[in-house]
């Protein structure tokens, strides 16, 4: 397109530094991997190879069920973040206000996890003793435990904490969706719902995929606010900062955090792959098409 | 129960309910396991409590705890713990008396502990540590560990055995020292030294007047501006990294860093005796009001006397080097030579012998979560790190 | 013109006439139900630190009351130098990062085809797969005294005498810093080159321009936005976030997040609530000033 394709060495040295960067990053996550199959675990002079920390992974219940509590506040977050980013980000397209939605929808970005996280639990604390206040003067008692630290006090602070990334993700691709589709549809009869479901979603799937992988990753990783704000269950990060703190990390801790990236590497490998083949197939029937004009 | 009730339900709807029945058939019984908040060191016998869960006939759902002194504040006093946990553990001597006094832990009946006899003498009734286990004469917890913390060392760089906190501070360890990120342990173990080499005039290193506090801060202020501090560290898995890699030579730190450090690459790294004194403390489980209300008495009180039988301080001595509180340590190990082998027991009997001479220094102070001037120790802890 | 907006619904009246308006209503509030949750769980509470912070510090909570005490604490102690060293160090961060990230951005944006752009960016959120805090723990045998750096470059004969200053120093809070946020320069600068467009470069290139020349005239003040929102993003939490000074920082590396959570520790909430306010106060000026200079919704043009 410009002078890369005409200096091909240049343009191999830069991919050459991005690889190198992408490495660079990578390092700590492949040291951990390195390191979950030594016998003598972290820190240890001596590297001897096992798989003996996998197969302890499933009998460690601290573990299992702090991935199982893992597991249920990111599917939660992410099925309520999620939505909420793409309504914002249709309303964002719609709304000639734009700063106060764009402000309130990134802001959390720049605020740090632990000023978040305790910001919110004072928050909640004194939300409760206003609604036992309330509910002692009605002379009820059903508002008392709304605010009480637990499972959903975890997924508010966890939606905040992830739904900059979906909008951002989601506006994205939404920004290539015309809409005079919809007003086409609409034309043609179709209600405000089949027109986005329809005509407009297939057409943002992409993005709002992403955006669901990002939350998940993005809760499964995520400590000060959860530990903060979350109730009688533990996640994998808070065991894994409780046994750093006070016995050491397991060995079976790293094993689960390699088991977990490579995963995560999997999945992300497999979109790669897939999107490079269908475009593939997109580009070449493109092209075939595009053939007797491109042909100077 | 919410939790438990909540956690099983959304498992089902999540994965499917035969992929969760195979998941959860251990923990079938967590209905009524009870809710213990607590550390891994609260733990002996494997990864998990299975091992404490068998040992004491009750089934306990442990939730971890990081165990910074303000974690139990945040959630018990601040959040509503209560509706979270049963039993909870913390230090004694200080956090006790605030649970207590703002009414998130319940007084206790000793008649109820079998094992209440055999407890260590120091905390019985007119014993020296009896108050770390009572607020205004009621006992409120039951002591599970308790330390002499101490200096360790590389005794295979340094080729001599320290007995003085002077090393720590001394010039031949320049760059290579470190103490505890914590302004507590780290300004009461420096005034401890401070008042029995008489450099500086305190009175009491456990709770400190302001002006005592400058003078600890200064001391230490002085000496990391030399670069004397290679660090502070957090946490086990910090100490023990930093003492195994030969990061530090000497860090003021808990014997269980010392152990770990020892145990990764056989090193010679030992734990002193100081000859000043030592922060000394304990960790005691309390029950709490809502555990109490919920009925889950029994359980508490089946766990705490595990927590006293020599089962459970043979086993904590032996892996993490914590001090059992009960009597009898020594002729249960006897007794037992499945579990213990030769070796480990001379190692268990020697690390005892130290653990008593330690205990029994004069110059010792009780650590003290909550001192007087909390503010001042605060203020000039932040001034030690801008130095 | 929208979905939503009325005249659309009055353009369809022959179709919906007996629709209920109460469906639609309902149907727009949906749209508004993310921003009142922003509001009541995030702009509030964030508002509500700086009433907290006035507030008079008890044992173990704070009552209500008017005193500066908490402020002039953090002004006049000190916690100011701390937080004004982690301010610099969390500006070298920025700049490092932006050296090292933006061309990247710059080249994924100019010299890939389309389709492979966005998967080139995935490569960057590969390494947030493991738990940050592993992550940072694990730089600590690459970069202690005898730790992989060390090693290798006195096997090499480099130097004789491992560098100490890598790690519980500003420095290594600098590396962790770099490390941790470098891929989102990455992401903003991808998001902010979207609004060069392509065909500038060729404009450049007829026009026989120099790389720097077209970097600092056409590139920089298009791409403003973007670029100052990824800087603010890892400054912010270059001072925000407690875990990098803690592992990677010796006894002096201190930022906000640390001072905040310290004050926590202490159960000083009034404090905490302080160091808060103040962070967002810091926040909100930086915000302001780029708003003026770049006009930050311009982040979002290419895509409105």
């Amino acid at each position: 397109m410009t002078d890369d394709f005409a200096n091909p060495w240049l343009y191999r040295l830069k991919w050459a530094y991005m690889l190198l960067i992408v490495t660079t990053l990578m390092a700590p996550v492949m040291y951990v991997m390195y390191i979950s199959f030594n016998a003598n675990g972290f820190g240890a002079n001596e590297y001897v190879f096992t798989w003996e920390w996998y197969g302890l992974i499933f009998q460690d219940q601290l573990l299992l069920g702090a991935l199982r509590w893992t597991l249920s506040l990111a599917v939660v977050v992410t099925l309520i973040a999620v939505p909420m980013a793409l309504v914002s980000a249709k309303l964002y397209k719609q709304s000639t206000n734009k700063l106060p939605i764009v402000f309130l929808m990134l802001a959390p970005l720049f605020v740090p996890p632990d000023i978040l996280g305790s910001a919110l639990l004072v928050f909640f604390k004194n939300l409760n003793l206003t609604f036992a206040w309330f509910g002692d003067l009605l002379g009820v008692s059903f508002m008392d435990g709304w605010f009480q630290l637990g499972f959903s006090t975890a997924v508010i602070g966890l939606i905040i904490y992830t739904i900059p990334y979906s909008f951002i993700v989601i506006l994205i691709t939404m920004g290539r969706y015309r809409s005079e589709q919809t007003e086409a549809a609409r034309a043609c009869g179709a209600d405000g719902w089949r027109a986005f479901w329809d005509i407009e979603f297939p057409q943002i799937r992409a993005g709002v995929f992403s955006a669901c992988s990002f939350t998940v990753i993005l809760c499964f990783n995520e400590y000060t606010r959860t530990s903060l704000l979350k109730g009688g269950f533990d996640t994998f990060t808070t065991v894994l900062i409780s046994q750093m703190l006070n016995t050491g990390m397991s060995p079976q801790s790293y094993a689960m955090s390699s088991l977990v990236s490579f995963i995560a590497i999997a999945v992300i490998g497999s979109i790669i792959v897939f999107t490079m083949i269908r475009s593939d197939s997109l580009s070449r029937t493109a092209r075939a098409k595009a053939a007797p004009v491109m042909s100077t | 129960m919410r939790q438990t009730e909540f956690n099983r339900r959304q498992m089902m709807a999540l994965m499917g309910a035969g992929a969760a029945a195979s998941a959860m058939g251990t923990r079938a019984t967590a209905m009524e396991a009870l809710k213990l908040w607590a550390p891994g060191i609260a733990k002996v016998g494997g990864s998990d409590w299975t091992a404490m869960e068998t040992q004491s006939g009750v089934s306990i759902a442990n939730i971890a705890k990081s165990a910074r002194a303000d974690e139990a504040i945040q959630k018990m006093v601040v959040g509503d713990g209560n509706a979270l946990y049963d039993a909870m553990t913390d230090n004694g001597g200080g956090m006790e008396d605030a649970l207590a006094s703002q009414g998130a832990i319940v007084e206790l009946d000793p008649s109820r502990i079998p094992n209440w006899s055999n407890m260590l003498a120091t905390y019985q009734e007119g014993g020296e540590n009896a108050d770390t286990i009572r607020h205004d004469g009621k006992v409120v917890a039951v002591p599970y560990i308790s330390n002499a913390d101490s200096l360790a060392f590389n005794h295979g760089v340094i080729g001599e055995e320290l007995t003085s906190w002077e090393a720590l501070f001394d010039s031949q360890f320049r760059g290579r020292a470190a103490m505890q990120n914590d302004y507590g342990p780290t300004l009461t173990n420096t005034a401890i030294y401070l008042k029995q080499s008489g450099k500086g005039s305190i009175d009491n290193p456990s709770d400190m007047s302001e002006d005592e506090v400058r003078q600890v801060a200064e001391f230490l202020i002085d000496l990391k501006k030399k670069g004397h501090f290679r660090t502070f560290w957090d946490g086990v898995q910090n100490g023990s990294d930093l003492l195994s890699s030969e990061e530090v030579l000497v860090s003021s730190c808990w014997e269980v860093i010392q152990i770990f450090a020892a145990r990764k690459n056989g090193d010679d790294i030992r734990y002193g005796s100081m000859k000043e004194g030592h922060q000394s403390w304990n960790n005691v489980v309390m029950l709490t009001k809502g555990g109490q209300e919920r009925g889950m008495e029994d359980a508490f009180y089946k766990l705490a006397n595990l927590y006293l039988d020599p089962w459970f301080g043979s086993r904590t001595l032996a892996g993490l080097g914590f001090t059992p509180q009960m009597n009898g340590v020594g002729d249960y190990i006897e007794a037992n030579p499945g579990d213990f082998d030769d070796d480990t027991k001379s190692v268990l009997s020697e690390r005892l012998t130290r653990k008593e001479e330690r205990l029994a220094n004069p110059g010792n102070a009780w650590q003290n979560v909550f001192p007087t001037n909390i503010r001042a120790y605060q203020d000039w802890w932040a001034r030690v790190q801008a130095a | 013109m929208s979905v939503m907006s009325p005249q659309g619904f009055d353009g369809l009246a022959p179709v919906k006439a007996t629709a209920p308006p109460l469906r639609e209503r309902l149907a727009r509030g949906i749209f508004y139900l993310p921003i009142i949750f922003m509001v009541l769980f995030f702009a509030l509470p964030m508002a509500l630190t700086v009433v907290f912070s006035v507030f008079e510090r008890t044992m173990f909570w704070m009552e209500p009351g008017f005193t500066l005490f908490s402020y002039e604490n953090f002004f006049f102690s000190a916690r100011l130098t701390n937080f004004l060293d982690s301010m610099k160090y969390s500006a070298i961060a920025v700049a490092i990062c932006f050296v090292l990230g933006f061309p990247i951005a710059v080249f994924i944006r100019k010299s890939l085809p389309q389709v492979a752009q966005h998967r080139v960016i995935l490569l960057f959120i590969l390494p947030f797969m493991v738990s940050e805090i592993i992550r940072v723990f694990a730089l600590r045998p690459v970069l202690q005294r005898n730790g992989l750096v060390n090693t290798t470059l006195q096997d090499w004969g480099v130097i004789n005498e491992p560098i100490t200053a890598l790690l519980y120093t500003h420095t290594g809070v600098v590396i962790g810093e770099v490390l941790s946020f470098l891929p989102f320069i990455v992401f903003s600068g991808f998001l902010a080159m979207e609004a060069v467009p392509k065909h500038i470069f060729e404009i450049c290139d007829d026009l026989g321009v120099g790389t720097w020349r077209k970097f600092r005239d056409v590139i920089l003040p298009l791409a403003a936005p973007g670029i100052f929102a990824g800087s603010v993003f890892i400054f912010v939490n270059g001072l925000g976030v407690a875990l990098l000074p803690n592992i990677l920082g010796g006894a002096g590396a201190v930022n906000a997040g640390l001072i905040a959570t310290q004050a926590i520790t202490a159960l000083d909430f009034p404090l905490a609530m302080a160091v808060s306010a103040i962070m967002m106060a810091t926040l909100m000026g930086l915000l302001y000033i780029g708003h003026r200079l770049f006009d930050l919704t311009k982040i979002l043009t290419p895509l409105n």
